[in-house]
């Protein structure tokens, strides 16, 4: 009799618990401003990968937008601990000649930034959709004080050698962001937003006729 | 010589004054002008503050509502402004008004939170342009009916706008074109003598008053049209406001807008040197507060002005005015959620190095053993190209 009660106490705690972490507390609205904010999030990532590249900045201040950009995602792109393993965002690389590869997200940005100083290319431009044209995927309730939403946008990538194009191509990509809703110590919660693995999806190659005085078109998704 | 030192170091700091004068306390009219105030904040004021701050400009928001909308605060508010050649001044009432049956002027008074109109409009505008700014702008939002006024109820939230924080390239352009490029003066008033300034309804609730709320609306696309002027802006919305108030379904008064503007276009003057910001004193008022913060992060993230070095300085001076675990937390543009939490630290390399973050508009803090610990912000992002 007494375990079938101390079972049944278990059983209560577990749906107790249960209950509390499928609750969803952010109402619709506070989801799309979240998703927007995630947007945002994506569009300062991809602005600090052009500036990466761009060889109008010393090494320096490339490395500074490496570390600005790593900031914004879960662990700070380190490893980080969570939920007993030890985890590192990753980004997919792909190009028209080599299958999609997966790298630690801080080594591709070290090798955006090295990208020039290793001659693989005079200088490189990469462009990105702009941040009020990037699709949000509806922020869902993952678990507990968890919720996910995806961004969609498209980068294109032009390396040039002797001022002409060497190798250009478009990537459809998709980042996944993590929220977190937690407690801020004085009886409120408060939200942050990190962005995490990134998924490319397509690339196609770029024409050097779509390319105009070094500018990148971006088409519409 | 000095035409030299000029071109390289720039003109001295140019400002843009706010005078905002919403009457949120008044018990018929106070709660749709809590929502008009913090639109017209956010969607109007921040909006073009963010592009001029790109132009080396410092906005200086005069916020009164409340307990500060008064006949005596307005006339103090109003004298005492001092402000330099280049500046641009732009004056904008919200609450009751009327026209005095035997004042020739067709420009209404308005009450300032008192019973019944206090100071003339016209008034306003012509001690604001005897202060010789580059331009000038007046608008009273309130009735010029003969001693009456509207009584209102209550408000509804604004609708839903998930983008607005991020300035489009064409509204950049075109806010610089109007605010920076033109000298003179414009006097505007949401109704013509004799008239009411109604309110829109949804769902038989007021919303906004009309005018303000056509005037966020015009702002919002009008804007992004480069080839708009101020007389086309005021004659458009005019016309847009009178076809909105002539449906009774959807308002309680027909109003004719008026509006006289003596503006002329000129080029752009040369951009103003950014003069090193103030330190941050957390006993100060709350509002120099966050003045003080706000204009040590145009600082920090004005690349055309100040070197790396220079920005990383004065980034690492502006940590110690915040405690070792103090938090930013991001605002949005509307309904007042927080949509982000960032560790000060953070916050201020991601501003220092973003590039597309046109500015930051801190708009409460807690403080603790004389630092910062908590900072509440909205951000205004721009188009790249």
């Amino acid at each position: 009799m007494k375990t079938l009660k101390t079972i049944i106490l278990m059983l209560f705690a577990v749906c107790l618990f249960g209950q509390t972490f499928a609750q969803d507390y952010l109402s619709d609205d506070q989801k799309k401003f979240i998703g927007r904010r995630a947007a945002q999030k994506t569009g300062q990532m991809n602005n600090y990968i052009s500036y990466m590249v761009d060889e109008g900045y010393s090494m320096k201040e490339r490395e500074d937008y490496m570390q600005s950009a790593k900031d914004l995602f879960l662990g700070r792109a380190e490893e980080y601990y969570e939920e007993g393993y030890w985890k590192i965002v990753n980004m997919q690389v792909t190009s028209l000649y080599n299958p999609t590869r997966t790298y630690p997200v801080k080594l591709y940005f070290e090798s955006l930034v090295g990208l020039i100083k290793r001659g693989v290319y005079d200088c490189a431009k990469i462009n990105t959709t702009e941040i009020a044209d990037m699709q949000v995927s509806t922020l869902r309730h993952v678990y507990g004080n968890e919720y996910e939403c995806t961004v969609a946008y498209v980068q294109t990538f032009c390396g040039y050698k002797d001022g002409r194009p060497l190798y250009c191509d478009r990537t459809k990509k998709n980042m996944k962001c993590r929220v977190y809703l937690i407690s801020d110590g004085d009886g409120g919660s408060e939200i942050e937003v990190y962005l995490s693995d990134c998924h490319a999806t397509e690339t196609t190659r770029i024409k050097p006729s779509d390319i105009t005085n070094g500018d990148l078109l971006i088409p519409d998704r | 010589m000095i035409l030299m030192l000029f071109a390289v170091f720039g003109a001295n700091a140019q400002k843009i004054h706010w005078l905002l004068f919403i009457d949120t306390d008044d018990e018929d009219v106070g709660d749709v002008d809590k929502k008009t105030r913090s639109v017209l904040t956010d969607h109007f004021v921040n909006v073009v503050n963010s592009v001029l701050v790109q132009e080396g400009y410092e906005p200086c928001v005069s916020d009164n509502y409340g307990s500060l909308v008064s006949a005596q605060n307005c006339r103090g508010i109003v004298n005492d402004l001092q402000c330099g050649s280049n500046d641009v001044i732009v004056f904008y009432y919200i609450g009751h008004g009327g026209k005095n049956p035997n004042e020739p002027s067709r420009w209404p008074m308005m009450n300032m939170g008192e019973y019944s109109p206090e100071i003339p409009l016209e008034w306003v505008h012509n001690n604001l342009k005897s202060k010789n700014a580059r331009l000038t702008i007046t608008i009273g939002m309130c009735c010029n009916s003969e001693w009456d006024y509207m009584p209102l109820i209550c408000s509804v939230d604004y609708g839903d706008n998930h983008g607005n924080t991020y300035v489009g390239f064409d509204m950049q352009e075109t806010i610089k074109k109007l605010f920076l490029q033109n000298r003179g003066d414009i006097l505007a008033t949401s109704a013509s003598p004799k008239e009411k300034s109604g309110c829109y309804y949804i769902d038989d609730k007021p919303f906004m008053d009309t005018y303000s709320y056509i005037f966020i609306k015009d702002f919002e696309t009008l804007f992004n049209n480069q080839n708009l002027t101020w007389n086309s802006f005021f004659t458009k919305l005019g016309n847009d406001v009178s076809a909105f108030s002539s449906d009774p379904n959807k308002c309680n008064a027909h109003q004719t807008p008026m509006f006289e503007a003596n503006v002329t276009t000129i080029a752009q003057s040369a951009r103003p040197h950014r003069e090193e910001p103030k330190k941050i004193e957390t006993n100060d008022a709350v509002a120099n507060v966050l003045k003080t913060i706000s204009d040590n992060f145009a600082y920090v993230t004005d690349a055309r002005s100040n070197s790396l070095e220079k920005r990383q300085t004065k980034s690492n001076e502006i940590t110690r005015y915040f405690s070792a675990d103090a938090k930013v937390k991001v605002y949005s543009q509307d309904g007042n959620y927080n949509v982000d939490t960032e560790p000060i630290d953070v916050y201020l390399r991601r501003i220092r190095t973003s590039g597309i973050l046109m500015n930051v508009v801190p708009f409460d803090f807690n403080a603790s053993g004389g630092k910062i610990t908590v900072l509440k912000v909205k951000e205004y992002y721009r188009q790249k190209n």
